[in-house]
């Protein structure tokens, strides 16, 4: 297990029955998904879990045509968006950006934006984010 | 420890988003593993490209009713399965008895099997049906 695996029970957001969601250390010691997940309002957070199970129940089915997350075709880091509200629903749309490893969801951070396309500013600092804690990884 | 307005909203929005995201997931995975387009789901059910691209999106509750007619469209049934929720704290049902038995034999739900109408087997011959006169009566006069 390397140190950005070290299981911290703070940086799990979701443990499914399958699927565990978790949030990105930086060498700094900050974990941004979860200081974005501990901002989120009850409405909120029951629709972060609610994504979650979606995407779990597909990956594990392997349902194809996953409306939930998508590929950013910008990230220098391979980076997956996870739609935490629906993209037809009304704005602020919650998003998050991940990394998957198996059963794993890394999230480097999450947000809420008025727009559907992503800003290329959150796109940045999400590839920050994943690429300090991909060479953590590598280093340990 | 009575549940807070905050864990109410959060499970009740979590069971919403949930069965909602489940549609949408599973209606947008069988078009892309049946390979029928938007377009012609539409054609099927006898509404607009726009109608199919709410439905699919999840900016409309899908009533059940329509939920039945994109099944029948796509080849699928879809079945209610009442699942008991194991942890009940923080929800409305939170003192009441537990989930009655059966909804666990809802899991295998009769149906119907349709058979063509029109159509009869190639040796199908219709039932000769004799009668014998009944013993106990007299013959008609």
């Amino acid at each position: 297990m390397t140190k950005a695996d070290r299981a911290e029970d703070d940086d799990v957001l979701y443990g499914g029955t399958w699927l565990t969601v978790r949030a990105m250390q930086r060498s700094n010691g900050q974990l941004p998904a979860l200081s974005w997940y501990r901002a989120l309002d009850g409405r909120e957070l029951g629709a972060f879990r609610a994504a979650a199970t979606n995407v779990e129940n597909s990956w594990r089915a392997r349902r194809p045509g996953i409306v939930r997350t998508a590929r950013i075709p910008r990230s220098s880091q391979g980076l997956t968006q996870l739609r935490v509200t629906l993209p037809a629903a009304k704005p602020p749309h919650l998003r998050a950006m991940f990394l998957r490893d198996e059963q794993v969801m890394w999230l480097t951070h999450g947000f809420s934006t008025q727009k559907k396309i992503l800003d290329l500013a959150e796109i940045e600092l999400g590839d920050s984010i994943a690429a300090d804690w991909l060479q953590q990884r590598s280093a340990s | 420890m009575r549940p807070t307005g905050e864990d109410v909203r959060t499970r009740r929005t979590y069971e919403e988003e949930l069965l909602v995201g489940e549609v949408v997931e599973t209606v947008s995975g069988l078009l892309e593993s049946s390979q029928v387009q938007r377009k012609e789901l539409a054609s099927r059910l006898g509404v607009s490209p726009g109608r199919v691209s709410q439905m699919l999106s999840g900016s409309d509750n899908l009533t059940l009713r329509s939920l039945a007619a994109v099944g029948l469209a796509l080849g699928v049934r879809f079945e209610l399965h009442p699942v008991a929720i194991r942890d009940r704290a923080g929800t409305p049902a939170e003192h009441d008895p537990p989930a009655p038995d059966w909804l666990a034999r809802l899991k295998r739900t009769a149906t119907f099997q349709f058979r063509p109408l029109s159509r009869k087997p190639a040796q199908w011959r219709a039932p000769v049906r004799t009668f014998k006169p009944c013993e106990n009566h007299e013959p008609a006069a």
